[in-house]
């Protein structure tokens, strides 16, 4: 019985002396979506006859204008919207216009920063100093995290 | 005589094991059934971890001890507000306890932490619509709850992917922490340029503690005589 005894604090002695805890920390990280698109060219504005905009999604846009008079502004109108769930802002807009044409787009530029589920409407401007000019050209955006 | 000595110790200490038993049954039975809320009564609360905190969770959090632990996380955002109060201005940069941080002008992502509230061995983290950049800190208490010492055995980061950076520090692998000793512990997590949308990562870091071993003393079979030392009860240090 003295021996189990003994045998017993000993055990328990290993117990003791053997202690160890493991703890833990657990993380889940959710990332979120970041997108710019562009949306419905509206052709309800002076000089839509001539001009068409159409989306290439997400981010570009053709501009066909069709017989166009010489030294004449034609605009079209488009959304540039956020579909993510973090501001962004706009990095770059990029367009092709051929010789002898020139082209503008307003209401946003690079930098402009539009938050979540918000909408900027902006307008692209073009003119040729060419009479009866059919032309077609791209603008392209893309876009990035405000922060960024 | 000798052999009746024998049998005198035999006796003596099957009257303890006897008597020890005795107080077991005892306690066993005084209870009438062991409740389920004894037994939690006995598992909970020793766990080592005794707060935890996030920098992003809209409240400025105060500990006894320390003050306020995350100064800065106010609630709401400045030039953009996805979470009202329940966030604060994104933290931009890895915060010092009681320190305000760097943050952005805008509430965009969101940390909440929390501990299991039975054996405090498990801290959760949960961060939500995280993007490129956004760095939030989680803080924590560790405490030696033993009544010997305890150290940092291993402390092992694991994340399935590159496009996040995690770091512990204020708890290193070699701290000894004495016993009722706490320090705070920091777990930052960075998201990476390269961090993809919509997607989901997963950190885990787990701490192994182990008893301290005390200079002079063995472990295993001396492992009893061992807690007698380094406690040093009863004036057996000679032991060591």
């Amino acid at each position: 019985m003295s021996i189990a005894l003994l045998l017993s604090l000993c055990i328990m002695g290993i117990g003791y002396a053997a202690w160890t805890d493991t703890i833990s920390i657990y993380g889940t990280v959710e990332t979120a979506s970041w997108v710019g698109v562009l949306s419905d060219p509206d052709p309800s504005v002076p000089g839509s006859q001539n001009i068409t905009l159409s989306v290439v999604p997400p981010s570009a846009l053709n501009v066909s204008v069709s017989n166009a008079q010489a030294n004449t502004q034609y605009t079209g109108t488009f959304n540039v919207n956020n579909v993510g769930t973090v501001p962004i802002k706009i990095k770059s807009i990029v367009f092709d216009p051929p010789l002898d044409t020139t082209a503008t787009v307003s209401g946003v530029s690079v930098g402009t920063q539009i938050d979540p589920g918000k909408t900027k409407p902006a307008s692209v401007h073009t003119s040729t100093n060419i009479g009866c000019k059919s032309y077609d050209f791209t603008v392209t955006f893309t876009f990035a995290l405000w922060n960024e | 005589m000798k052999k009746v000595h024998f049998v005198k110790a035999g006796l003596v200490c099957l009257a303890v094991v006897v008597v020890l038993g005795s107080i077991g049954v005892a306690y066993g039975y005084s209870a009438g059934t062991l409740r389920a809320s004894d037994m939690m009564a006995m598992a909970c609360f020793n766990g080592p971890f005794t707060w935890v905190v996030s920098n992003d969770d809209g409240e400025v959090t105060s500990i006894s001890t320390y003050g306020a632990i995350d100064p800065g996380d106010n609630g709401g955002g400045t030039n953009y507000d996805k979470w009202s109060i329940q966030s604060s201005d994104d933290p931009s940069e890895p915060q010092t306890r009681g320190v305000e941080c760097a943050r952005y002008d805008k509430d965009v992502a969101r940390t909440t932490a929390w501990m299991s509230s039975c054996d405090r061995k498990k801290i959760t983290v949960l961060i939500e619509n995280a993007y490129p950049c956004y760095y939030p800190t989680v803080f924590f208490g560790l405490k030696n709850n033993q009544n010997f010492s305890v150290k940092v055995e291993s402390i092992d980061i694991s994340y399935d992917t590159p496009e996040l950076t995690v770091t512990v520090d204020g708890v290193a692998v070699g701290d000894v922490l004495s016993s009722g000793q706490e320090v705070t512990g920091r777990l930052g997590i960075h998201t990476e340029q390269t961090a993809r949308q919509n997607s989901t990562y997963n950190v885990e870091v787990k701490i192994v503690l182990v008893q301290k071993e005390e200079s002079g003393c063995g472990w295993g079979w001396w492992g009893w005589w061992n807690w007698w030392c380094w406690r040093g009860c009863w004036g057996w240090n000679w032991w060591c």
